[in-house]
């Protein structure tokens, strides 16, 4: 096998040069921004490719997706870009008519939303993600990356699906670097990631909650499995599943106050195909909690993990 | 027309609801369907409601888009297929047919300004109901008024007209254009607090558009026994289609 090149840089990075390798590779591949704004990640993509590949629709906060929508019945591959709340609001509907389109039809609708959330999007941050609106939908695929790679991997593949996907970014992720292949990159959409294999117990996360998680079990260094879900539709069942038989217990690990759709997914997930198996009852913890105290947030993050740990394994 | 009549009759039997009152309201349609669909070339692009059938019928070998949202939300997916098709330059069009509900709200206005703004080969067919408000019919968020012209629903003919020439112009790079395709209410419909009474007292088959343009043709001269043969072979083939 050959040898794959690696270079560090940080998330946003890497996703502009998924966006840059695809737009390259694919002449149907473009970039459509709403409302006179320009984003970082697609900073420098017009000069590399033309103004006809970074569009830039102004007004266009209500109608974005669904104009990506009649560009990929036309064979493009649209990627947009829309807040969580303005997508909350003003764009479910028409990501959701996509999806059924895709789903109930069969009709290839190759467009990926990309959401930057997190608890750092100040004034648009929905407290409970949009995991929750999104999750519930058929034939949409939903990816949330934890590391730089990741990004890359997973926005390369949401270009190249078929489907509607909707790929969320954590601005809090974006100045974390990472080591990144390069070249050409490819992340499976519907495989999570086992960050760190234990027998004891599983801690599921993703997204933002995967680094202070495994700052968390490797400090503990108790034998704790790590899984990163990196994609919430579809799940990867067989790898939560076969991981909890494996150790019999279980904690999820989420941004959000709220028992996240996410969290559902998951606890429901694990019900179905391990709950013979389980030494625990599944347990959650938020770090929404955590962030709220005050302090060092990052170590007030860590720690929340860790007594949820320690609790789970005296259980 | 009549292919679209039967279908639908045909399609209510199969789910056991042959006795329904007759859609008046759908019937209006049908003219509207069939003369916009018309008006284009086979590789022009229709966007449309299914309820509008009589266009999908009169176009069954050619790209469409049917009905898989609200009215509304097809306006924002017809301008992402303009954009996609201006373009290419390949000179084709997009026509998209809606009712006047789909023009009340945000992105409706939205979506005509970056037509607008970007020349978009684009038609926009209106259903407008003659007792609803005169106001705004084309008009973009930024207050620019579109193209439009306002023509009898019930007559097909008079829809072919204005929709050919709304597609002329879209074709030639002058940009999008509106046809509003005025109509009467009949029950059953939208509520009476919305369609007022004019229309409401005239029976179904008074306004039934295809008796109506039967009616025409043999004053134009064509035989009642070509007229009526014609529906008939409509009827048959609905009758004989096969998935």
């Amino acid at each position: 096998m050959a040898a794959v090149n690696v270079t560090k840089i940080n998330q946003l990075e890497a996703i502009t040069e998924a966006l840059r390798i695809e737009m390259g590779r694919d002449p149907s591949v473009i970039c459509v921004e709403a409302a006179g704004f320009r984003s970082p990640v697609v900073e420098g993509l017009d000069q590399l490719f033309g103004a006809g590949r970074v569009v830039a629709l102004d007004p266009a906060e209500r109608t974005v997706i669904g104009m990506a929508v009649g560009m990929a019945l036309e064979g493009s591959r649209p990627i947009c870009e829309v807040g969580a709340a303005d997508l909350a609001s003003r764009g479910l509907d028409q990501l959701a008519e996509a999806a059924e389109l895709h789903k109930r039809e069969g009709i290839a609708v190759p467009i990926v939303v990309r959401v930057p959330c997190g608890p750092s999007t100040e004034g648009t941050h929905d407290p409970d993600g949009p995991e929750r609106w999104l999750l519930s939908m058929p034939g949409l695929s939903v990816v949330a990356p934890a590391s730089a790679a990741d990004a890359k991997g997973l926005l390369v593949s949401a270009i190249r699906s078929p489907g509607p996907v909707c790929f969320l970014e954590q601005v809090d992720l974006y100045e974390e670097t990472g080591p990144v292949p390069e070249g050409a990159h490819e992340v499976p959409i519907g495989e999570a990631r086992a960050v760190r294999e234990g027998t004891r117990a599983t801690v599921v996360a993703h997204g933002s909650t995967v680094a202070p998680a495994l700052e968390a079990v490797d400090e503990l260094d108790a034998e704790i499995e790590l899984l990163d879900l990196r994609s919430l539709t579809p799940l990867d069942a067989e790898t939560i599943v076969g991981s909890v038989c494996r150790t019999g217990k279980s904690l999820l690990v989420e941004e959000t106050a709220l028992f996240s759709a996410v969290a559902r997914l998951v606890t429901a997930t694990i019900w179905d195909g391990a709950f013979e198996r389980l030494d625990a009852p599944v347990r959650r913890v938020s770090l929404a909690a955590a962030a709220a105290e005050g302090g060092d947030r990052t170590a007030a993050r860590v720690a929340a993990v860790t007594e949820a740990c320690n609790e789970l394994l005296a259980y | 027309m009549m292919l679209a009549r039967t279908t639908e009759q045909r399609a209510r039997t199969l789910v056991g609801r042959e006795h329904d009152a007759e859609p008046a309201a759908r019937w209006q349609r049908e003219p509207i369907g069939a003369g916009a669909a018309a008006a284009l070339r086979p590789s022009d692009r229709l966007i449309a409601p299914g309820r509008y059938m009589a266009a999908h019928l009169g176009r069954q070998d050619s790209p469409s888009v049917g009905s898989f949202s609200s009215a509304a939300d097809l306006v924002p997916v017809s301008v992402g297929v303009a954009f996609a098709v201006g373009a290419r330059g390949s000179g084709d069009v997009v026509l998209t047919l809606v009712d006047e509900g789909a023009m009340a709200c945000v992105r409706w206005s939205e979506s005509l300004t970056l037509a607008t703004a970007g020349r978009l080969p684009l038609v926009l067919v209106v259903e407008r109901d003659r007792t609803a408000s005169p106001g705004a019919t084309g008009v973009t968020s930024s207050g620019q008024a579109l193209l439009g012209e306002a023509v009898d629903a019930e007559d097909p003919e008079a829809v072919l007209v204005a929709v050919r020439a709304a597609v002329d112009r879209a074709r030639t790079g002058r940009g999008p254009a509106l046809v509003a395709c005025v109509t009467p209410r009949a029950a059953p419909g939208p509520p009476p607090w919305r369609r007022g009474t004019e229309g409401v007292e005239a029976t179904p088959s008074e306004r039934d558009p295809i008796e109506l343009y039967a009616r025409r043709l043999v004053r134009g001269g064509m035989p009642r026994a070509d007229v009526e043969s014609t529906l008939r072979a409509a009827e048959d083939e609905v009758v004989a289609w096969q998935p």
